[in-house]
């Protein structure tokens, strides 16, 4: 699904040039669920928003299920977010004057959804994360955990075959984090990647597949069993 | 339900920016009013000066004969030009050019009914006189036709003052009227009108009668000018020329010499009046969208601080993956809505004052200032295009903003 050759991504702070990632490589199949581990500063949400096609490798190859990433343009790009990938963000990213409903249905407008398919569609997903009487809702209506449910469900609107979540965890308390990672186990259970950034030990724990980086660079990759 | 939404934020995005949003609106709407309202008042009174120049007698020209400036088969300069009736009729016959002609022979004389005595203007004139001069002739009545002309007949049409002035508000058609002793028949009676011009008098103190009756009555033996329209109006200068050659060669001085016949021609003047409404047009049209154009600096700035403001939603959008183009059409659109909205105030604005000033006495010498489809429809392109231009830059930079910095933004 996913495969990075010596990405490597660089931001020149004037005169000198600070390297972010150096020489990730990487192979990510279909629904796996991974954890990418590292301390402030190691490249871990840089390689989030290159796999998230947020961001573009300053070198190496990016392939994300059959499509050369690094040569696309900005609206294939977009288009790419759209329909293959779901964000969760740590602090949920939802649109502050749209309901639950309307948040989740975002992605399907862009797809160019019909508005009753979009309504009916972010309606069951939102029943799905056990928020189906909040749909008419807004973020600030919305604790934590319910917000970052809606994101969850927003990420899964156009059906993406990938999840990339930075710190899910990240601002919830230790229930409705387990909540949250107990969502995003089901979600690899169903076939979909599941990549999570987090610093969160019980969410890295039940990943099955650590990645770990320190200063741009990938120093573990390991796999554990399951069960 | 969508575009609503997206209005309804607009504005709550905007009341954090109220002093500035307001006097940005109010800005555009002062210029969408300066170019409603002046270019109405323009068509008001451009209407109005047509519709007089119209009443005296459209794409016309009046020729009266003159004195010669230079010499011509061995006469001399300084000759006085004496045009006869049947030169008129020849110009008729030898210039394909002209559309319709009409001999005038004048005189000034006394109209008797009962006791009533009134001095009017006597023109003796052809049917042709009539189309040429607009003269409207009110129900029932008719203007003079070719057996008048042929058998000479007693008929007279009255301007609508000497009506009033012998028959006071009685009928009038078919009642007599005694003028040097003989008496003459009304068959119309001209529609009042309001003429930009005159010569010999207002038409509202003229009466016409047949130029034959006229020579007869009066004894003309040579015409006091005479009025033309040429076929088509691209062939009015032909028409002028020929008239000089014609009449140079029948009445003997050099068709070149421009003097020998005093030309009054309203076609030149039509022509001019129109450039130089345009001119005028121009003129206020352009300092009204001046003023639209600095209302439309400041939507721009509104927009660019709307765009900032929203930097973190488009982040978000961004990353959901709404392409570039969209984003660019979100922040036109807001801008279109901003636009609209200064318009809107500037066209109430401005149809309420010509609704205004209709009601007052104005009309009488400017004309009634009319919104016309045709200001409509510049206005509304020239605010379409406010709106593009304001838009275009803060949308481009929303639309350029990169995801994962936007997404960081507060």
């Amino acid at each position: 699904m996913i495969h990075l050759r010596d990405v490597s991504k660089y931001y020149d702070m004037g005169p000198t040039r600070v390297g972010a990632l150096r020489d990730v490589s990487l192979e990510v199949s279909r629904a796996e669920y991974a954890a990418i581990l590292g301390p402030s500063g190691s490249g871990k949400s840089t390689l989030l928003h290159v796999l998230g096609c947020l961001d573009r490798p300053s070198a190496g190859d990016y392939t994300l299920d059959g499509l050369q990433v690094g040569s696309l343009d900005i609206p294939a790009l977009a288009e790419i977010r759209n329909r293959k990938i779901g964000f969760v963000f740590q602090r949920f990213h939802l649109m502050p004057r749209l309901t639950a409903l309307e948040n989740v249905a975002l992605p399907m407008r862009f797809a160019g959804v019909r508005p009753a398919e979009r309504e009916r569609r972010a309606g069951a997903l939102l029943d799905r994360v056990g928020l189906g009487d909040r749909r008419g809702h807004r973020p600030a209506e919305l604790s934590g955990g319910q917000q970052q449910r809606v994101a969850i469900a927003r990420a899964l609107a156009n059906e993406p075959p990938v999840i990339l979540a930075d710190e899910p965890t990240g601002n919830l308390d230790s229930q409705s984090g387990n909540e949250i990672i107990d969502l995003l186990e089901q979600l690899s259970a169903e076939g979909r990647t599941v990549l999570v950034v987090t610093h969160d030990e019980t969410l890295a724990r039940r990943a099955r597949r650590i990645i770990r980086l320190l200063d741009g660079k990938l120093v573990e990759d390991s796999t554990r069993e399951s069960g | 339900m969508d575009a609503l939404r997206g209005i309804i934020d607009l504005l709550r995005g905007l009341r954090q920016q109220k002093a500035r949003t307001a006097t940005t609106l109010l800005g555009l709407g002062w210029g969408t009013f300066s170019v409603i309202v002046l270019l109405a008042f323009g068509t008001g009174l451009e209407e109005h000066m047509h519709e007089q120049a119209v009443a005296f007698g459209e794409s016309i020209a009046l020729v009266w004969p003159s004195r010669t400036t230079m010499n011509f088969a061995g006469l001399g300069c300084g000759r006085r030009v004496n045009i006869e009736r049947e030169d008129v009729a020849a110009l008729a016959a030898q210039i394909p050019e002209l559309g319709r002609i009409s001999p005038e022979c004048i005189a000034w004389d006394q109209l008797q009914v009962g006791t009533k005595i009134l001095r009017a203007t006597i023109s003796g004139v052809a049917p042709a006189y009539g189309a040429l001069r607009t003269w409207r002739i009110e129900p029932g009545g008719r203007f003079l036709n070719e057996r008048d002309i042929e058998d000479r007949r007693r008929v007279i049409v009255l301007g609508n003052r000497v009506r009033t002035g012998l028959f006071g508000r009685d009928p009038v058609l078919g009642r007599t009227v005694i003028l040097q002793g003989l008496p003459f028949t009304v068959v119309g009676v001209l529609s009042p009108k309001r003429q930009d011009s005159d010569y010999s008098g207002q038409d509202a103190d003229r009466i016409c009668m047949p130029v034959t009756t006229h020579e007869q009555v009066y004894g003309d033996r040579l015409v006091s000018n005479f009025v033309f329209r040429a076929r088509r109006a691209d062939l009015h200068p032909r028409a002028l020329r020929r008239v000089y050659e014609v009449l140079g060669r029948r009445c003997g001085f050099d068709p070149d010499d421009r003097q020998a016949l005093y030309v009054w021609d309203r076609l030149e003047d039509e022509r001019l009046r129109h450039y130089a409404f345009l001119g005028f047009e121009i003129m206020l049209a352009g300092s009204g969208i001046l003023t639209m154009l600095v209302g439309g600096v400041g939507i721009g700035n509104l927009m660019f601080i709307r765009v900032r403001q929203r930097t973190h939603e488009i982040g978000i959008q961004m990353a959901l993956g709404a392409r570039p183009g969209r984003i660019l059409r979100g922040v036109l659109a807001e801008t279109f809505v901003l636009v609209a909205m200064g318009g809107l105030v500037g066209f109430f604005l401005s149809w309420s004052v010509t609704m205004v000033v209709r009601l007052t006495p104005a009309p009488e010498t400017i004309g009634e200032p009319r919104i016309s489809p045709a200001v409509t429809v510049l206005t509304t392109l020239l605010l379409g295009s406010v709106a593009l231009l304001a838009g275009y830059f803060p949308a481009r930079r929303a639309a350029r903003l990169d995801p994962v910095r936007a997404l960081v933004e507060r």
